[in-house]
């Protein structure tokens, strides 16, 4: 893989005790019983002071990582830092099921019962007790209805503080008793839902999330999220198919939706199935800036503001610069070669860590 | 394809112009028209998926999802007309220098007694917008002439910096400029306060109608708008001008008028039928007539702009706006719900409180019934039948005459005006000088904007003006 902006993957040395699953990780001592159990993480074997407890000696991953935060390891010994209070965004995967089948899935979805990843959400999240945002996605995370609201209460017991980000398809909303159910918390809970809609028309939208009826699904549910009061990022991911929707869906959300704080193009990412379905599917941006041009304006009109997200400046006329966001979360964001000379690169979001080879869309630099 | 629920108007024999309730619009030939109609669909695969995606057409499947979509809009279109942001009308004075032949509210002579505002009753009104509102405020004082009591406009601009808060104040002064003086200017040099003025054309024009003892009218006008930009700065002077059959004849020389000045913004009406505007002489006009000298005024106003300035005609910018941008209810005079109450409270010369300046008007014409909430400090809208009554009659999608109009989701209502010229207030549309006026607007927009690509470019101009 390219140098990415943050690591978030180490090695568990040889000899150390075979820890497994979700844990704090720990700098200092005491460590105090809580939702997960915690590790020490020692620079050297010489800083090591209480050989009882649970350690590990990695002097990478204690230079990465600041105390509490969070990490899964599996048992070949892989440590992941998955709540890290350095990141950018920090995301956790509630499931990794799905009712939709998007072509341009960048993290395609397995069948099974995985509920344990949501139970182990809960805990981390509750561990972590962040003052910030925390992203959750799938999969679909609203799969498991009852157990989502069951992790949004416990998180008002105790992490009150936490900002929850969810990324969804947002049909559970069409089911207005659940959608009431989530709206309640959010009196006591900031929370925002992310969904997308890729076209203002069943046939566009359903061939692209590979599922029939999810367009209903999916409008009645930002119809009723949005009218029960909850924040609804609207997301779009502009492809050869359904380019040309986009200044549709934006009249669409200021016509028919309520509740949508700003509505988010994203540049699609060459990740599982968007790397399978690439060639039919990716659109280069500067095939269509007339229409970011015009979906812009219509929203400029209304107080719903629009957003670029993933998009290397490079990539993008000058005139929408001003709407492109640094969105790339650090741990899959890279900077190619031609750009270390860049007169742009402090402002620009860069690349996918996966964009290489087809994928990477050659970068320009700006003298 | 299904067909769902919309209105059309036809422009001309082949164009017609298609809105739903939830807002969208479009256009469509008088046989895609009726194949829509016939067949749910135009078998133009492209057109198709535009009246798809505006919830004019809809697949078999999203039926259900169309009629949501469709009921979420207007649903959104109804909360935000209700929405309760009213501008504060005061009225220091009825008594005016001028006695202009159109005058709406029947201003009393200026040597007339008892027809000012008792200072004792302003900081009572000040405390009624605090209770009303949040900031900003929007104040305009209207007349009679504001200025013959400059003592009460400044007690009331500093009462309500006092309450309200300078930076959450904004003031409005509705005025001829006869009586501006280096005091006034002075006075609203550091304060947040602009003057609006009207002008209805050159001199000719605009003495024939509004009449100031000295016969100057039109010079006493621009004198003080040149005072004002000269000293306060060009952003603190707007002018409005009210169409006399004078101006109908020569639509230019008010552009002219503007240009010397250096005012690019215009506001133009027809007269009002308010009240005693329509005794008087001054309107023999029809909507036609004006409609075409509106025109020439647009063609005008192009050219002007094609050599580099800018025009804004600020009438039909709101027209456009309403078009054009979802969700734009900011302005009174053309809403549904009425703006009545909901986008303006009137405070009046003797205590009495409105919900808008026309029902003041409906009070002068017809003394024997009350149109007012009550007096300053005892006011309710609530227990008000009058105004119940009025803003439940005000959703014009509910209006016999409306219910089919195309131009139904970006028109309002205007049950004062039902009142006064039909005596009650929904009215019959087919003699509604709203419903004529404002049809002809957005009809004649519209069409512009769907025939040349000059008038659909200066048209998106104006969504952001």
């Amino acid at each position: 893989m390219p140098e990415v902006l943050r690591n978030d993957l180490f090695e568990r040395a040889a000899g150390e005790s075979k820890l497994s699953g979700f844990y704090v990780l720990r700098k200092c001592q005491p460590l105090i019983p809580g939702f997960l159990p915690q590790v020490i993480v020692y620079e050297n074997s010489s800083t090591v002071i209480n050989p009882e407890t649970p350690a590990l000696i990695n002097s990478e991953l204690f230079r990465a990582i600041e105390d509490g935060d969070i990490a899964n390891i599996n048992p070949n010994g892989k440590i992941r830092v998955i709540l890290s209070r350095r990141a950018n965004h920090n995301t956790l995967l509630l499931t990794e099921r799905c009712d939709n089948r998007c072509q341009f899935c960048s993290q395609p979805p397995k069948d099974g019962d995985d509920s344990w990843l949501l139970e182990q959400a809960i805990l981390a999240i509750c561990a972590f007790n962040l003052d910030g945002e925390i992203g959750l996605s799938g999969g679909e995370p609203l799969l498991y209805r009852d157990d989502f609201i069951r992790l949004l209460d416990t998180t008002i017991e105790h992490a009150p503080r936490t900002r929850l980000h969810i990324l969804t398809n947002g049909r559970a909303f069409a089911d207005l008793s659940f959608t009431k159910s989530v709206a309640q918390r959010t009196e006591h809970l900031s929370m925002s839902f992310g969904i997308p809609l890729y076209a203002a028309n069943s046939a566009v939208h359903d061939k692209l999330v590979g599922a029939e009826g999810a367009f209903n699904e999916t409008v009645k549910g930002i119809i009723n999220a949005g009218n029960s009061g909850i924040n609804i990022e609207l997301r779009f991911i502009p492809t050869s198919e359904n380019a040309q929707e986009l200044p549709f869906v934006a009249e669409y959300a200021n016509r028919v939706f309520t509740n949508i704080n700003q509505i988010s193009v994203m540049n699609m990412e060459p990740m599982g199935w968007a790397r399978k379905n690439w060639d039919e599917l990716y659109l280069h941006p500067l095939e269509y800036p007339l229409i970011l041009e015009y979906a812009a304006k219509i929203t400029r009109q209304n107080s719903t503001p629009l957003y670029l997200f993933n998009y290397p400046l490079c990539q993008l006329p000058e005139h929408l610069h001003e709407l492109s966001v640094q969105s790339i979360s650090d741990w899959k964001n890279y900077y190619p070669e031609e750009c270390s000379s860049c007169s742009m690169k402090s402002q620009c979001g860069g690349f996918f860590a996966s964009a290489k080879g087809k994928f990477l869309q050659s970068p320009q630099r700006y003298i | 394809m299904k067909l769902m629920p919309f209105n059309f108007e036809p422009l001309d024999e082949e164009s017609y112009f298609i809105s739903n309730i939830a807002g969208f619009s479009s256009f469509v030939n008088l046989k895609q028209l009726e194949s829509i109609i016939d067949f749910g669909q135009t078998f133009n695969p492209e057109l198709d998926r535009l009246l798809e995606n505006k919830l004019f057409i809809s697949a078999p499947s999203s039926v259900n999802t169309a009629i949501a979509s469709l009921a979420s809009a207007l649903g959104k279109r109804v909360t935000i007309g209700l929405e309760f942001k009213p501008i504060f009308m005061i009225v220091p004075t009825l008594r005016c220098d001028h006695s202009c032949k159109y005058c709406q509210v029947s201003r009393a002579s200026i040597n007339a007694s008892g027809f000012d505002l008792d200072k004792k009753l302003i900081p009572k009104i000040i405390d009624t917008i605090a209770l009303l509102s949040t900031p900003p405020y929007k104040l305009e004082l209207q007349g009679g002439e504001p200025l013959l009591r400059f003592d009460l406009v400044e007690l009331i601009y500093q009462l309500a910096e006092e309450k309200l808060g300078g930076d959450s104040i904004e003031m409005v002064i509705a005025t001829s400029l006869s009586l501006v003086s280096d005091e006034i200017i002075d006075w609203a040099r550091s304060r947040n306060v602009v003057f609006s003025v009207s002008l209805d054309g050159n001199q000719l024009v605009h003495d024939k109608n509004r009449i100031h003892p000295s016969g100057n009218a039109y010079q006493l006008a621009i004198n003080g708008i040149k005072k004002i930009q000269s000293q306060l700065g060009m952003h603190r002077i707007s002018t409005v001008t009210t169409v006399t059959d004078e101006l109908i004849k020569n639509p230019l020389s008010l552009l002219d008028t503007h240009k010397a000045l250096g005012l690019l913004d215009l506001f133009v009406r027809p007269v009002s039928p308010y009240g005693f505007a329509t005794t008087r002489s001054s309107v023999n006009y029809s909507m036609q007539e004006y409609m075409q000298f509106y025109a020439q005024l647009w063609d005008g106003i192009k050219q002007y702009r094609a050599q580099g300035l800018p025009f804004v005609e600020h009438s039909a910018a709101i027209h456009i706006k309403k078009l054009f941008v979802p969700g734009f209810s900011s302005y009174a005079d053309l809403k549904s719900p009425s703006g009545v109450v909901l986008n303006c409270v009137l405070f009046n010369y003797d205590g009495h409180v409105y919900g808008s300046d026309e029902s003041r008007m409906l009070q002068k014409v017809n003394p024997q019934l009350d149109f007012s909430a009550g007096t300053v400090g005892e006011i309710s809208f609530a227990d008000s039948d009058y105004y119940k009554n009025l803003t439940s009659a005000s959703f014009n999608f509910l209006h016999p005459g409306c219910e089919n109009c195309a131009f139904l989701p970006f028109c309002g209502s205007d049950p004062c005006q039902n009142i006064s010229m039909q005596g009650e207030p929904i009215g019959d549309k087919s003699l509604s000088t709203f419903c004529e006026y404002h049809k002809s607007m957005f009809k004649f927009l519209v069409n512009k904007y769907n025939t040349s690509a000059d008038d659909k470019s200066l048209i998106e101009d104006w969504i952001h003006a």
